[in-house]
């Protein structure tokens, strides 16, 4: 084994000391989403943005808070609401101390490239006009003003939206979903224990101050986007998970060729799209991400199973006449995929 | 010489009056014209007639030569009273010379009228049309009068009328059926040549042992053949491939390695086995995602072993059902 591999071996070794600090940093915080916050550092160590949705109070912004601040870095928060418009995000204007008119740089732009974590609280309730700024954020760290362009090299962008009201919101675009790298579902945990936790620890009470009583900036945030790339890298894929992996992303666009079936439901006609190849390169990462926190040097079907759904679901869209039931047939066709695909 | 002129003048005189005759005889008729008119008809029964009977006349009609039928001088197919339906009509050119044209006509009926007693009725009159350059003839062919009789049975004295054996209403009689004896046979000798033929492609291509063979019982014949090959590495990764198709047919589902536990949970007769089936697992997974290397003979062996053993736990299963 070369010397290069050896210091790649024990700084990967290093680093996932680093994730797991991480994650029992923000598992101490969060009680009962341990699979979600396993996710996210999967995400984190892929350099993904995350969506977070889920019913209103289970803790989806706490959760994104404890994460941005155990992450370290420049954090910025910032809420959706109807009236938002993209040069919120880019400057402001006021009347400075002189008396004067005077334009500053807005959220975004203020912490240069220091920024690591940009928190769009609510999502859903911003203009499409907002979306479509975040769209080239997203996808190019990167926004032009000023006439010049802002690098944002070490961003990740952590967004959430309540799926409950509907009043006054705005869909997401496929495009910008897309972009997103996970979304993740949040429920209440189930577990008695947990939820008498929740209803009767004081600990839990306030979240301001349960977000500051954990540990701030665990992992040296700026070292991230090349460990990202060590581990995908590092982390090997077989021939046979290679076509493991391939075939689950072709049965989930093309359920009725593998012979998937669905109750009541016409599989020829069920997926309209998604899964493209934005979609399948996050799968086959977070897979080689995963593998890497669960301390393996390959990729297993494991890996697929664990970060599937947060990886795929949001990226399929079906025929509008399944939309009324739209999340469980989107569910029986992933169960469908997993249970039907062999490997070998 | 005198005696043969005699004759000849005589037999002259003879020939002429021949002629004469002819001319006489024939002439009358070359002269007069050809009459129109109907010269042929069959019209059926016209009694004893039952709602629903089909009516059917049949017509021969003359006209001159120079005169042609026109078709939609024909009535329309359709209904011609409440009780009378004209199903169809049709004509066709059966002869024709210099002199005249024979036409057959033919009308189909159905009546539908349904009498309590015997009712006489008619088939009203029809006039068909032939045109000739700026001439026209008309045929009428007349109303045909025929008695209806009623749908209704005639109960004689004496004869129950109940439900009881001696009903008067029968059931009717069983349609005769065609012989097909002979057919019967081919088609059982064809039957059974095929069945043969296609248990003797099955047996060859194994799948009659298949479907008797548990899962495993089929992936032990499968590694067995393929470790006469072990030295190749693709016979290796087959043979795997063949114990984890066992799996998922036992499964009912693609399992993999961290669905093992539950697994076993839901198949409590391989619990014995579950280190094994957890070690085949770890194995596979080395093999086929990471190293990729061909398997030993005792690699081979382990799997055989495996596979005996859960085929062995399934038949007991089975057995115990």
């Amino acid at each position: 084994m070369s010397n290069v591999a050896v210091n790649s071996d024990n700084l990967l070794h290093d680093w996932h000391q680093k994730a797991a600090t991480l994650q029992q940093n923000i598992n101490q915080t969060i009680l009962g989403q341990e699979h979600i916050i396993e996710l996210m550092v999967v995400a984190i160590f892929c350099r993904g943005h995350i969506l977070l949705e889920g019913d209103v109070g289970v803790g989806k912004t706490t959760l994104l808070r404890a994460a941005a601040e155990s992450l370290g870095g420049d954090f910025e928060r910032i809420e959706g609401t109807i009236d938002l418009m993209p040069h919120d995000l880019v400057y402001y204007t006021h009347i400075a101390n002189d008396g004067k008119p005077a334009v500053n740089e807005g959220p975004l732009l203020k912490h240069g490239q220091d920024l690591s974590i940009f928190f769009f609280n609510e999502i859903n309730r911003a203009r499409p006009q907002v979306h479509s700024l975040l769209l080239r954020v997203m996808a190019e760290r990167s926004v032009s003003a000023f006439n010049k362009t802002f690098h944002f090299p070490h961003l990740q962008v952590f967004a959430d939206r309540n799926r409950i009201e509907k009043d006054e919101t705005f869909e997401l675009p496929a495009a910008a979903r897309d972009r997103f790298m996970m979304e993740l579902h949040i429920k209440q945990p189930k577990a008695e224990d947990q939820l008498k936790e929740l209803m009767f620890n004081t600990r839990y009470y306030d979240a301001d101050k349960l977000v500051d009583s954990a540990d701030k900036a665990v992992l040296p945030f700026n070292q991230l986007n090349e460990i990202a790339v060590m581990i995908q890298d590092q982390i090997h894929v077989s021939e046979t998970i290679q076509n493991y992996g391939f075939h689950l992303c072709q049965a989930l666009r093309r359920p009725q060729d593998y012979d998937i079936k669905i109750s009541d439901i016409d599989t020829e006609k069920l997926v309209l799209g998604g899964m493209g190849p934005r979609g399948i390169s996050y799968l086959a990462r977070s897979a080689r991400a995963h593998a890497w926190l669960k301390q393996r040097h390959t990729v297993t079907p494991e890996d697929f199973h664990a970060v599937i759904r947060a990886i795929s679901k949001h990226r399929i869209f079906i025929n509008p006449v399944y939309n009324y039931n739209g999340e469980a047939i989107i569910e029986e066709l992933i169960n469908g995929v997993l249970n039907t695909i062999p490997s070998p | 010489m005198v005696v043969n002129s005699l004759l000849k003048h005589k037999m002259q005189k003879i020939g002429g009056g021949v002629l004469w005759l002819l001319v006489l005889i024939i002439s009358p008729v070359q002269a007069e014209e050809v009459r129109s008119g109907i010269v042929e008809q069959s019209l059926g029964r016209d009694f004893g007639i039952l709602v629903g009977d089909i009516i059917e006349h049949y017509y021969v009609v003359q006209v001159p030569a120079a005169y042609s039928l026109t078709p939609a001088s024909l009535p329309p197919s359709g209904e011609m009273d409440y009780w009378l339906q004209l199903l169809n009509s049709e004509y066709e050119l059966i002869a024709e010379n210099n002199q005249f044209r024979h036409y057959r006509l033919h009308f189909t009926f159905q009546t539908f009228y349904a009498p309590l007693d015997v009712r006489a009725l008619t088939i009203p009159a029809l006039t068909v049309r032939f045109i000739a350059d700026d001439k026209a003839e008309q045929i009428t062919l007349p109303a045909w009068h025929f008695t209806m009789s009623p749908l209704k049975e005639i109960a004689p004295r004496g004869v129950a009328s109940d439900s009881n054996q001696n009903a008067f209403m029968k059931a009717d009689l069983r349609p005769k059926t065609i012989p097909i004896s002979g057919l019967q046979q081919q088609v059982w000798i064809l039957s059974l040549t095929l069945l043969g033929l296609l248990l003797i492609w099955m047996s060859l291509k194994g799948y009659f042992f298949a479907f008797t063979r548990s899962p495993f019982q089929q992936a032990f014949h499968q590694v067995k053949r393929l470790r006469k090959h072990h030295y190749e590495p693709s016979a290796f990764y087959q043979a795997l491939q063949a114990v984890h198709l066992a799996f998922n047919r036992l499964a009912k589902q693609a399992l993999f390695a961290h669905q093992v536990d539950t697994f076993v949970l839901q198949h409590a007769e391989l619990k014995p086995y579950q280190q094994k089936i957890d070690d085949f697992y770890q194995l596979s997974t080395e093999v086929l995602y990471s190293e990729q290397k061909a398997g030993s003979l005792n690699d081979f062996d382990q799997l055989l072993q495996l596979c005996r053993q859960l085929a062995g736990v399934e038949k007991l299963a089975l057995k115990k059902s």
